[in-house]
């Protein structure tokens, strides 16, 4: 087991003539909560899917647990998308079979324990559910995993406040403490209190990787602070914010 | 791993003709009672609506097939289900052989099912066969030529070879639109165009080398095996091509 859980090293992926991701260097240890934090645009979900082999990298390398990414690094990692990917035919219970087929590590009686406590019905059809709902359900399909890598993209986003306490509050009593947790987001206040650490990324380059005390120790300021000092918008000429 | 996969693509299989392939046969007794094939027709009328029923039923079978199998591998492995299946612990080969066993599978019992409802909608008359001349008749042929069963294994499997370039020829015309930032269907189905033309240009120059007739002076059964390699070949390298670009090109962005 590779003391190093993600490595990455020149890594960039380009759309066409757009850089999304410019050559990023990047360690992150285990047994972390770490927040990928940045604008919309900025490479977030770039990173993740590559993470995820959902994309390939145009340049530089990769690697999960010391592995270049592929079925034992998927094996591995439970992940989060920013939209739903599942047959509508399908029931949760269905979903829960797949995954204990497919994962080892997937914890089946959690599954139907979390939906029974997240007021999930996992028998109904997911073509019945509320867009609310089904999000509980791919909550429960990567929280009830014993992962070493939890990706989770915008978990946040697109919920009231209340919503949010109630996934991060899934999300912490629910994730393997040894594995390291990377949550991206640009709703910096509403997870700083969880992170141990942070990483900006601004226009496909990380600005900052620091713990978050660190943070607060040499700046002076908390996470979302330093993060709006950073990210901040230039007015328009004659504009002001 | 790949009869997992496979588990989860024909339980979706079993949900996408559930009603079509019962339905067809249903339509075809229906109008097994409603035309007397072997008496001038009572109700011209009825019997023409149902007859287009039927053959709208199996028509819409032939469009569901291939809505089916370009759906399956386009939504499945391509669109947001593709966010799952690609982040199973699986090859991609694995995620590709399952969707292709799938529609093979897939289109040969469709094609049973239309066989199945041509022999109920048509009355077949069981005495006649039954009858001891029709057998006599048969086993005659049988023993005049004891390799019709063997004949009737090597176009089955020409058959088979023969639906397996398709849809493999399908999978690859996906997977090259997929290549490309935009106009990705356009692309597929301009994809799909020059792999048939290129299909085309094999066959004409196999064709052009006399291999065939000079195989079949020799040997009748090898004609069959020979035709049945042949096709084979273009599928393995239109499946390698899907799942080389699925593996080192896919973009789901």
């Amino acid at each position: 087991m590779s003391e190093t859980l993600i490595t990455c090293r020149g890594l960039t992926k380009t759309y066409g003539r757009k850089t999304a991701l410019a050559g990023i260097d990047l360690s992150v240890g285990r047994g972390k909560i770490v927040g990928l934090l940045g604008p919309n645009g900025s490479g977030k979900t770039t990173l993740i899917k590559l993470l995820c082999g959902l994309i390939q990298p145009s340049a530089g390398e990769l690697a999960v647990d010391g592995k270049p990414i592929g079925p034992e690094t998927k094996a591995i990692i439970s992940y989060l998308p920013d939209r739903m990917y599942f047959a509508n035919w399908m029931r949760a219970v269905d979903l829960f079979d797949l995954f204990r087929d497919f994962y080892s590590d997937f914890d089946h009686e959690r599954a139907i324990a979390m939906c029974h406590s997240l007021g999930v019905e996992p028998k109904d059809r997911l073509k019945t559910m509320s867009k609310g709902t089904k999000e509980k359900v791919q909550l429960v399909l990567v929280m009830a995993r014993k992962a070493q890598l939890y990706l989770l993209d915008e978990p946040i986003a697109g919920v009231d406040p209340a919503a949010r306490d109630f996934i991060l509050r899934t999300i912490l009593t629910n994730y393997n403490e040894e594995g390291t947790v990377l949550i991206s987001t640009h709703l910096i206040s509403d997870i700083e209190k969880v992170l141990d650490e942070a990483i900006f990324l601004k226009e496909g380059k990380i600005m900052l990787h620091e713990t978050v005390d660190n943070i607060r120790q040499t700046q002076g300021k908390s996470v979302d602070a330093l993060f709006r000092d950073i990210f901040r918008a230039q007015p328009l000429e004659g504009g002001e914010f | 791993m790949l009869w997992k996969l496979l588990k989860y693509d024909f339980r979706a299989m079993v949900k996408s003709f559930a009603i079509l392939w019962p339905a067809s046969l249903v339509v075809a007794l229906v109008n097994r009672f409603t035309i007397p094939f072997d008496q001038p027709l009572d109700n011209e009328l009825l019997a023409v609506v149902t007859m287009v029923a039927f053959f709208s039923v199996l028509f819409a079978m032939c469009v569901a097939v291939l809505i089916f199998i370009v759906q399956r591998f386009y939504k499945g492995l391509l669109g947001d289900e593709g966010y799952l299946m690609h982040t199973l612990p699986v090859r991609t080969w694995q995620l590709v052989a399952s969707k292709l066993i799938c529609a093979l599978v897939t289109s040969v019992v469709s094609i049973a099912v239309a066989i199945l409802a041509i022999i109920i909608l048509f009355p077949i008359k069981w005495e006649t066969v039954f009858n001891l001349a029709t057998f006599r008749a048969l086993w005659a042929a049988l023993t005049r030529r004891p390799d019709i069963p063997l004949f009737i294994t090597e176009y089955s499997v020409l058959f088979l070879c023969g639906i397996l370039l398709c849809i493999t020829t399908i999978y690859l015309a996906i997977a090259v639109g997929h290549l490309f930032q935009r106009h990705r269907v356009v692309m597929s189905v301009a994809a799909f165009i020059a792999l048939d033309i290129l299909g085309s240009v094999y066959i004409d120059v196999l064709d052009g080398l006399n291999l065939f007739n000079a195989i079949a002076a020799q040997n009748e059964h090898m004609i069959a095996w020979l035709v049945s390699g042949l096709l084979l070949i273009p599928s393995g390298i239109f499946f390698a091509g899907a799942c080389g670009i699925l593996h080192s090109r896919l973009n789901l962005e």
